[in-house]
């Protein structure tokens, strides 16, 4: 009974680890659209009311995901002591939910370094460009996705039923 | 004379990085209220501008182009954008009505400044609002129970716009005559400070702050939408405020504003001032001058002054 009741649990490990993997893919490319959005409503607001970023990183705050990295970013701009924007914004990348890829984190610090640091034409045109690079690497990790979720959760299930055979 | 000068200090010396600041924060209370400027210089120790004279603060160490960076990027907010504009006039306004300059390598094209790399040096102004500095001044300013327009003249830092905002709230509130609705162009946001659509200094209950806004335009806007009784700008510079201010004062408003000039005899020199006198836009002209670090205000009728 004990030799079943393991064997059923490494099965569930492994149809879990699957969908872990499948979730994270999903997560990314929920990430990437979230990012995509927030930089176009700043691209908006930086052209028609050149909002400071204070300001505007508190509008684009939220709960979680990219919201909740706009909202640290802002939350770290307040107070006497802070550190540089690009700072924040680097030290937040690293702590995002779901690990991007090193290229599309790469992007994002290129947003961070343009920040704040140009006329509002400038940062648009520059906001405008990544977003556009951000957009054809949500859609290539749509493509990873529409891919491998089932594969993972196909190898993840069937990884955990073969351990269940072997052990039972 | 009441002030909140502690606040405003603290407040401009919070803008530096936490080593540089130190020094500042333990200084004598007596030290604190007399402190005009802090002034930071690449490869320098922080300096602060006593009474005119400046005097070198040890133990913080040397500031660094990078310090003088963040002092920038805390002034503008991280938002360079908003502020750009006032770098290429060399200062920024910053909040609580601080205005700090800039100095550094000049970006220019086709003859007109597009900002400031490597910067050198920044010299922040600490606002002060000394609330009735205006207080004795009102009878001479006042007649028939309507404020007569009224120039101040000063050098710089001598607390021309410490006067003119402390006479703008009084006018406001009533003081020697019945409360007037008094419309206000803050072009370079250091009469009201205001932060975040909240004025930092006291304008006095029935004042409109138009901030932000060139002068000339801002006049306009206010005469055809405010109906104001009062007009005050700050630091007349340009032959287009002139004209507006003349519009204005053809509408029966009384105007309150200021300009940089060490005597009426310096004033009348420079053709734009001569002009505004010799037209009678004003009726008071208040001088400010400095004795042992003791100010002086002297108010003479523009007739005698033109």
């Amino acid at each position: 009974m004990t030799k079943l009741a393991g064997a059923f649990l490494l099965a569930a490990a492994c149809l879990g680890a699957g969908m872990l993997a499948a979730q994270r893919l999903r997560g990314r490319v929920r990430l990437l659209r979230q990012f995509e959005g927030a930089l176009e409503r700043m691209e908006r607001e930086l052209a028609y009311t050149a909002t400071e970023l204070p300001e505007l990183l508190e509008k684009l705050s939220g709960p979680d995901g990219a919201g909740a990295f706009f909202r640290a970013c802002a939350q770290g701009l307040r107070g006497p002591d802070r550190p540089p924007l690009r700072r924040l914004w680097h030290e937040g990348l690293r702590r995002l939910p779901v690990p991007l890829r090193e290229g599309e984190l790469e992007l994002l610090e290129e947003a961070g370094h343009i920040l704040g640091q140009y006329d509002s034409a400038g940062q648009c045109a520059a906001l405008k460009r990544i977003r556009g690079e951000l957009a054809v690497a949500r859609r290539d990790a749509e493509l990873e996705r529409d891919r491998l979720t089932r594969v993972y959760c196909t190898v993840g299930g069937t990884a955990g039923l073969f351990l269940m055979i072997l052990l039972s | 004379m009441p002030g909140n000068w502690e606040g405003q200090f603290e407040q401009a010396a919070a803008l530096l990085p936490r080593p540089l600041r130190q020094g500042l924060f333990t200084l004598p209370q007596s030290q604190k209220e007399r402190v005009e400027e802090i002034r930071l210089r690449v490869g320098r120790p922080v300096s602060l501008n006593l009474g005119g004279r400046e005097t070198d603060i040890p133990g913080g160490g040397t500031v660094t182009e990078g310090d003088l960076r963040l002092v920038l990027e805390m002034a503008s907010q991280a938002s360079v954008h908003t502020v750009l504009d006032k770098i290429r006039s060399g200062f920024v306004t910053i909040a609580g009505g601080h205005r700090m300059g800039i100095c550094g390598t000049v970006v220019a094209r086709d003859g007109t400044v597009e900002s400031v790399r490597h910067l050198t040096s920044l010299a922040i102004r600490v606002a002060k609002e000394v609330r009735g500095v205006a207080q004795p001044l009102l009878p001479q300013l006042i007649e028939g129970g309507k404020p007569l327009s009224t120039l101040i003249i000063s050098p710089p830092g001598m607390g021309k716009t410490t006067l003119l905002r402390d006479l703008i709230r009084l006018l406001s509130q009533g003081a020697g005559t019945d409360p007037m609705r008094v419309s206000v162009v803050d072009e370079r946001g250091e009469l009201a400070a205001v932060y975040r659509g909240i004025p930092q200094m006291d304008l006095g209950p029935h004042t409109d702050i138009l901030d932000g806004c060139p002068k000339a335009e801002g006049l306009m806007i206010l005469l055809r939408g405010m109906n104001p009784q009062v007009l005050a700008v700050d630091e007349i510079t340009a032959p287009g405020d002139l004209r507006a201010l003349m519009d204005a004062a053809g509408c029966g408003v009384s105007l309150l504003a200021t300009a940089h000039g060490s005597s009426l005899a310096q004033l009348r020199q420079r053709p734009l001032y001569r002009a505004m006198l010799r037209e009678g836009l004003f009726q008071r002209v208040v001088s400010i001058c400095s004795e042992g670090g003791q100010r002086h205000y002297q108010v003479l009728a523009a007739e005698a002054a033109s």
